[in-house]
C-alpha cells in the first residue's frame, strides 16, 4: 500500500507541534538560567535563586538545574570549613537548613544525572561542612573519578584530606593536580602550602619532575615538556627550563602559558627585549592571560614607561577579576542549553585559592605609580587576603 | 488551449473517470493536473495520447505563469534555512506552520511516500524514544528536536521544491549565504594572521583553531562543516550553467563557487581539503558517468577545476608562507590531533560495549567519555566523538546504527535509480521506454532536465564529501543548521528527478 505524504507529514507536523509546546517549557527554563547566571555575576543571589526555582518549575527533570539551585542557596554557607576555627558554635541552625536542602538539591542533581562531576565535589563539601566525613570523603574521591582531568577536584579533596591529618594521600592528590595544571605553583594555594610543609612542597615538584622525566624518555611531548619545564622553573632549575620550554614553543607556537614562562625565564636571565618579546606572543596566543599583562606591566614601570604599565597593571587586575570560569570551559561542551558563565565550585573562593593570583603584584604597582592614591595599598595583600577553603589546625 | 486540447485528446466527461474539463480548465494545467488525468484514464490510447502531449512541450514547470507561485516556496525555505544560523528559536515554530500549511495546501504533497520516506520517519521515531532510556535525558531532548527540524525540512523539500527552477533558486540563495560566510571567515582570516605575524609566529597551522573565530554557540570546526555544505549549492549553479550554454552566467557562477573554496583552502584542515577535492572529483565524475556533459567539456572542467584549486593553494601559500604544509605535510600539531582522535575512538568503543544496541542515548557522547580519560592524557578533553558514525553507535547503538546507514543507503538507491532514467537535452525525442513504476503505468515516459540531474550530481558530491569529512569530525548533531543543510541536500539529490515520475 502507498501512502500519501501528505498524511504522514501532516501527522509528522502535528506530533511535532505537540513536542515543540512540550519543550516550550524548556526553552522558557534556559531562558530563566541565563538570567540566573546574569544574576549571579552582578552577586543578585535572590533574584538567581528565584529565576532556577523558576526554572526548575519548568522542567523538573533537569538536574542541572537542582545543582544550580543547591549553588544558590549555599552562598549564604560560610566559605571556610570551621572544624579548626575559632568560632566552636559550629554552623548555625539556619545554615543547617540551607546545607540539607542543598543537599537535596544535589541528590537529586546526581540521580537525573549520574556523571556530574561538580555535584559530587559541591555535595562533598556540605557534607563536610555537617560533619559527614564517610560520605563527603566518597563524594569527593567520585568527582576525581568522574573527571579525573580536573585539577581542581583533585586539589579540593587533597585539602580535605589534609585537614583530616591524612597528609601522605593529601601531598597525591596534590601532586596529581600539579602534574595536570603546573600553574598551581603560582597560586596562594600552594605558597601557604610551602610555607606549612616546605618539605611536602618540594617532595611534589621533585615527584611530578621525575614522573614527567620519566614520560618524556618513553615518546617525546611537547605538552610535557611545557608542564616539566614550568615546574623546573619553579624549582630555579632556569636553563633546563629554558631549553623545555624553548623545545615546546617550537613545536606547538600555540601555546600561550609556554611563551608567558619562557618570558619570566628571559626577565630572571636579564633578557628584559626577548622577555617583553614573550609575554607578547602569549597574549596574541590569549589575550585573557592576566599574568601576561602584569609582566608586560612590571617591565614598563622599570623603563619608565608609567603611562602604558598603569594601563598594563589595570588591564592585569580586570582580567583577573573576569577569568574564565573553570568548571564552564567543560560543562559547556557536556551539557546544552546556554552557555554557563560562572563557576559552580563550593566554596567559593575555591578558585580564586587554587589559580594564580596577579592582583596583589597588580596592585602594588599602581600604588608605586600613583603614591596618592590609598585604595591602591590597600588592596595590595589581595592574593594573601583569600581565604583557604579549609584551615589546617595546628598544621605548619 | 486546454479545451481544444481536451477535445483533440478526446477526453470527457464520457471517458469514464476522467475529471471534468472545467475542473481542468480552472486547474493552473500544471502537468500533475495532466498527470492526474491521464492516470484517471482508462484507455490506453488516451494515455498514450497524453504521454505524446506531454512529451511534446518541454516541461519547464517555471515557464507557465502559475508555477511562480511555487518559486516562492524556494525563497522562504532559503529564508528558514538561514534563520537557523542564528538559532533564532522563531524558525523552528514557522518550520512547523509552513510543514502544515504545505501539506495540506499543496498537490504535491499527495505523493506517494517511498522507502527513504519512511526511513526518514522511523529515524525521527528512535530519536524521540531514546529520551526515555537516555544516560541523560535533558540533552537527548535537544538532539531528538534537532532531528525533528532536519525530517520537516526534508519533508518540506519533498513536497516543495519539485522542478529545475526551484532548486536552481534555493540553490543560488543558499550559495549566496555560503558567499557570506566566507567573506565573513575571509576578514576574520587576514586580521588574526596578521595579528599573529605582528606578534613574532610565522606558522600558522599550529594556530588553525584561532585565525577564523565564528559567534560563541559556533566552533571553527562546525563553521566549516556549514561552509562546505554551502559549496555543492554554489558549484550546482555553475554546472547548471554549463550545461545550459549560457556563457555570461557561467562567468557569474563560477565567482561564489570561488569564494567559497578559497575560505576553506584557509581552514588548514586536511579533512576539509580532502574534501574539498573529493567533492570535485566526485561531481565531475557524476557528470562524465551519467553523460551530462560532452567529453571534451568534462575534460575541461575537470582541467579547470583542479587547476583552479591548485592556483588557490599556491597563491595563498604565496601570501601566507607555509600554508601549503597544512596539507602536505604533518604539523606536530596535526599529529597529535590524530593521535587524540584515535585515543577518544578507543575510549568510544569500549562505551558502546556497554550499550551495544541502544547506546547512551543522543548528544550524551562527551558526557560518558569524560570519566573515560586518563589523566596523564595530554590530548585534552573529549568534547565530542570527532567521528560521526562513532557518535551515531555510541549515542543510539547498533539499532540506531542500521536506521541512518539505511537511510543513507536509499539516498544512494534513490538517486542511482532516476540517474539512469533518460533526460531531455535540448529536444525532446520520444523513444520506447522500459519503465518499472507508475511511469510505465501511466504511459508516459519520464523526462527529466539534463541540467536538473547535474544539479542533482552536484548534492551527491556534497553529501559524500560532508560524510567523508565527518568521518574524523561530528558536527551534524551540533546544529539544527548543519543536520538542516545535511537533510537539504540528501533530499535535492533525488527528490526533484522523482517529479514527473510520481503519480499521486
Amino acid at each position: 500500500m502507498r501512502v500519501p505524504m501528505k498524511w504522514v507529514v501532516i501527522a509528522f507536523a502535528i506530533v511535532a507541534l505537540g513536542f515543540q509546546f512540550f519543550i516550550a517549557n524548556f526553552n522558557a527554563a534556559d531562558d530563566d538560567l541565563k538570567a540566573f547566571y546574569l544574576d549571579v555575576l552582578s552577586a543578585n543571589f535572590s533574584d538567581a535563586c528565584g529565576n532556577i526555582n523558576s526554572a526548575i518549575r519548568l522542567w523538573p527533570s533537569n538536574g542541572r538545574y537542582y545543582g544550580w539551585r543547591a549553588y544558590c542557596v549555599s552562598q549564604e554557607l560560610p566559605s571556610q570549613c570551621l572544624r579548626h576555627s575559632a568560632r566552636k558554635s559550629g554552623l548555625s541552625d539556619q545554615a543547617r537548613a540551607i546545607a540539607e536542602a542543598a543537599l537535596k538539591d544535589y541528590r537529586r542533581d546526581l540521580e537525573l544525572n549520574g556523571r556530574d562531576a561538580v555535584a559530587y565535589h559541591d555535595r562533598a563539601w556540605i557534607e563536610h561542612l555537617l560533619g559527614d566525613d564517610v560520605a563527603a570523603d566518597k563524594d569527593w574521591r567520585e568527582a576525581t573519578t568522574v573527571d579525573p582531568g580536573n585539577a581542581m577536584f583533585h586539589l579540593s579533596y587533597g585539602m580535605w584530606l589534609e585537614e583530616s591529618r591524612d597528609l601522605q594521600a593529601a601531598k597525591a592528590q596534590y601532586q596529581v593536580a600539579i602534574e595536570i595544571s603546573p600553574a598551581i605553583l603560582d597560586s596562594p594555594f600552594f605558597s601557604q602550602y610551602r610555607n606549612r610543609s616546605p618539605e611536602a612542597a618540594d617532595s611534589i615538584t621533585r615527584q611530578a619532575a621525575l614522573m614527567m622525566e620519566e614520560k618524556l624518555h618513553q615518546g617525546k611531548d611537547p605538552v610535557w615538556e611545557a608542564r616539566l619545564g614550568k615546574l623546573y622553573h619553579s624549582r630555579g632549575d632556569l636553563p633546563r627550563a629554558r631549553q623545555l620550554l624553548e623545545d615546546a614553543s617550537q613545536q606547538l607556537p600555540n601555546l600561550p602559558l609556554v611563551w608567558l614562562n619562557l618570558g619570566e625565564i628571559h626577565e630572571g636571565q636579564g633578557d628584559s627585549a626577548q622577555a617583553m618579546a614573550c609575554y607578547r606572543k602569549a597574549l596574541a596566543v590569549d589575550a585573557s592571560i592576566a599574568e601576561a599583562y602584569l609582566d608586560i606591566g612590571e617591565l614598563e614601570l622599570q623603563r619608565g614607561q608609567k603611562k602604558e604599565a598603569a594601563q598594563d597593571l589595570q588591564m592585569a587586575i580586570q582580567k583577573w577579576q573576569r577569568v574564565n570560569p573553570i568548571t564552564a570551559a567543560h560543562n559547556n561542551r557536556l551539557y546544552a542549553g546556554p552557555r554557563q558563565m560562572i563557576d559552580d565550585l563550593l566554596p567559593t573562593t575555591l578558585v580564586w585559592y587554587t589559580t594564580p593570583c596577579q592582583a596583589s603584584r597588580a596592585w602594588q604597582g599602581l600604588s608605586r605609580l600613583f603614591p596618592g592614591k590609598q585604595q591602591y595599598a590597600n588592596r595590595s595583600q589581595m592574593c594573601e587576603q583569600v581565604p583557604s577553603p579549609h584551615l589546617f589546625g595546628g598544621l605548619k | 488551449m486546454y479545451r481544444e486540447t481536451l477535445n483533440a485528446l478526446g477526453i470527457g466527461r464520457e471517458s469514464g473517470k476522467v475529471t471534468n474539463a472545467d475542473d481542468f480548465l480552472g486547474s493552473t494545467g500544471s502537468p500533475h493536473v495532466i498527470q492526474d488525468i491521464a492516470s484517471n484514464s482508462h484507455d490506453d490510447l488516451q494515455s498514450l495520447r497524453m504521454a505524446r502531449f506531454i512529451a511534446k512541450h518541454q516541461f519547464e514547470i517555471a515557464s507557465l505563469p502559475a508555477e511562480h507561485a511555487y518559486i516562492a516556496w524556494a525563497v522562504g525555505m532559503a529564508m528558514l534555512i538561514a534563520s537557523l544560523y542564528i538559532q533564532a528559536r522563531i524558525a523552528e515554530f514557522c518550520l512547523l506552520l509552513v510543514a502544515l500549511g504545505s501539506s495540506i495546501l499543496s498537490r504535491n504533497a499527495n505523493m506517494k511516500m517511498r522507502p527513504v520516506d519512511w526511513s526518514v520517519l522511523s529515524i525521527s521515531a528512535v530519536e524521540v524514544i531514546s529520551i526515555f532510556y537516555s544516560q541523560y535525558s535533558a540533552n537527548s531532548i535537544r538532539s531528538a528536536w534537532l532531528v525533528v527540524c532536519a525530517i520537516l525540512i526534508y519533508y518540506l523539500i519533498r513536497i516543495n521544491i519539485r522542478t529545475a527552477t526551484q532548486v536552481a533558486l534555493l540553490s543560488t540563495l543558499l550559495g549566496i549565504a555560503a558567499v557570506g560566510l566566507s567573506f565573513y571567515g575571509l576578514r576574520l582570516f587576514t586580521v588574526n594572521a596578521r595579528l599573529l605575524g605582528a606578534a613574532g609566529f610565522s606558522q600558522l597551522v599550529p594556530f588553525r583553531s584561532r585565525l577564523i573565530s565564528p559567534p560563541s554557540s559556533w566552533l571553527p570546526g562546525e563553521w566549516f562543516t556549514v561552509l562546505l555544505m554551502g559549496l555543492p549549492f554554489s558549484f550546482a549553479i555553475l554546472v547548471r550553467y554549463l550545461i545550459d550554454k549560457k556563457k555570461r552566467q557561467i562567468v557569474v557562477a563560477t565567482l561564489p563557487t570561488l569564494v567559497v573554496t578559497l575560505t576553506l583552502l584557509l581552514s588548514l584542515s586536511r579533512a576539509v581539503f580532502w574534501s574539498l577535492v573529493l567533492f570535485f572529483s566526485l561531481a565531475c565524475a557524476l557528470l562524465i558517468l551519467y553523460r551530462l556533459v560532452p567529453p571534451r567539456t568534462s575534460a575541461l572542467l575537470v582541467g579547470i577545476v583542479f587547476t583552479a584549486l591548485l592556483v588557490i593553494v599556491s597563491s595563498e601559500s604565496i601570501i601566507y608562507p607555509g600554508l601549503y604544509r597544512a596539507y602536505i605535510r604533518q604539523d606536530i600539531s596535526q599529529t597529535r590531533s590524530t593521535a587524540g582522535r584515535f585515543g577518544i575512538w578507543n575510549r568510544a568503543f569500549a562505551l558502546v560495549g556497554t550499550h551495544p544496541f541502544v547506546g547512551i542515548g543522543s548528544g550524551n557522547t562527551a558526557l560518558a567519555l569524560l570519566s573515560t580519560t586518563d589523566q596523564e592524557d595530554t590530548a585534552g578533553f573529549a568534547s565530542r566523538a570527532f567521528s560521526l558514525p562513532v557518535q551515531v553507535v555510541v549515542e543510539n547503538g547498533m539499532f540506531g546504527c542500521i536506521l541512518y546507514s539505511t537511510f543513507l543507503i536509499l539516498i544512494f538507491t534513490e538517486f542511482t535509480y532516476f540517474m539512469r532514467r533518460p533526460h531531455i537535452q535540448s529536444e525532446p525525442s520520444i523513444r520506447p521506454a522500459k519503465l518499472k513504476n507508475n511511469c510505465m503505468e501511466i504511459g508516459i515516459r519520464s523526462r527529466y532536465l539534463q541540467s536538473q540531474k547535474a544539479m542533482a550530481c552536484c548534492f551527491m558530491a556534497g553529501l559524500v564529501c560532508i560524510l567523508f569529512r565527518e568521518l574524523t569530525y561530528s558536527s551534524l548533531f551540533e546544529h539544527s543548521l548543519t543536520l538542516i543543510l545535511f537533510v537539504t541536500l540528501a533530499a535535492l539529490a533525488w527528490s526533484p528527478l522523482g517529479a514527473e515520475c510520481e503519480s499521486p
